[in-house]
């Protein structure tokens, strides 16, 4: 059961930095179109639900965690960040090309260093 | 294998912190690459199949080298590069990697090929092969993904 809800959480994290590469590649200036760009919109939120409720699952599932860990309370605390953060440069990415304001293009990088940084608990899981 | 998880040794988090984030890396270059060239395929812009390609050399090559590399240094750390006989999920790991190198280099010239052609029937056709083999390429590496995290026998 467990190996199944971590591919499960691996998979989400899979569409997480699939939506990150698309706006990445937004955020250096290349043109994709805003079709597009909402599609990976929707996989990034996908992505973090599913990170969200299958990370809760294996905490629960697994024999020695606890969801009220330090290291997974850390990482709740960086995912309700994330999102709304994350949200910013698809949101203002419209149709023709128009550039995308630098507010978005800065909290893009920002998304992108939490996003590292759940990683980086997840390995290490400090204080567990 | 949780157990295993929750019992690994601290000088193992940083060469799996690398793997991890490469393989993730990996897939979301593929995705964007992907994307990329069926969009160039599809609409015949040279400019997107620039960007395709760009992303291929940029993205999809330097995640490759940080999984494989990170993927040495984990097996070492774990003792499976003295095995005789590996488990089965370390040989998936082995083919989808080495699989991928093959692809990546057949999906660089096939875009590198399409980018000379210019804006014509071959070169939107040269630009949908490329697309396959990544489409391939990122298949393997989710049984890859699979194979990691559910470590069958």
């Amino acid at each position: 059961m467990s190996d199944t809800l971590l591919f499960l959480h691996l998979l989400a994290a899979a569409l997480v930095f699939s939506a990150v590469a698309v706006f990445s590649a937004v955020a250096f200036g290349a043109r994709i179109e805003a079709g597009t760009v909402r599609v990976f919109r929707l996989l990034w939120n996908a992505g973090l639900v599913g990170l969200l409720i299958f990370g809760i699952a294996l905490a629960l599932d697994i024999d020695g965690y606890e969801i009220w860990d330090a290291w997974i309370l850390i990482a709740i605390a960086l995912w309700l960040a994330v999102g709304p953060i994350g949200d910013r440069l698809p949101i203002a990415v419209r149709d023709g090309g128009a550039p995308v304001p630098a507010a978005a293009v800065r909290a893009h990088w920002l998304a992108v260093a939490l996003v590292v940084l759940i990683l980086a608990d997840m390995i290490w899981k400090p204080w567990a | 294998m949780s157990a295993l998880a929750y019992l690994r040794p601290d000088e193992w988090e940083l060469p799996l912190f690398l793997h991890v984030l490469g393989a993730l890396c990996l897939i979301g270059a593929l995705v964007l690459t992907t994307t990329l060239l069926v969009s160039a395929w599809r609409s015949g812009s040279a400019a997107t199949l620039r960007l395709g390609v760009r992303s291929l050399l940029f993205g999809v090559v330097p995640a490759w080298i940080v999984l494989r590399g990170s993927a040495e240094w984990v097996a070492s750390k774990e003792g499976y590069s003295d095995l005789d006989k590996p488990p089965a999920w370390i040989d998936i790991g082995y083919v989808a990697g080495d699989l991928g190198l093959l692809l990546l280099l057949a999906s660089g010239v096939c875009g590198w090929l399409a980018l000379r052609r210019g804006n014509d029937g071959a070169a939107a056709t040269t630009a949908k092969v490329a697309a396959v083999l990544l489409v391939i390429l990122l298949a393997a590496n989710l049984v890859a993904l699979w194979a990691m995290a559910t470590k069958p026998a």
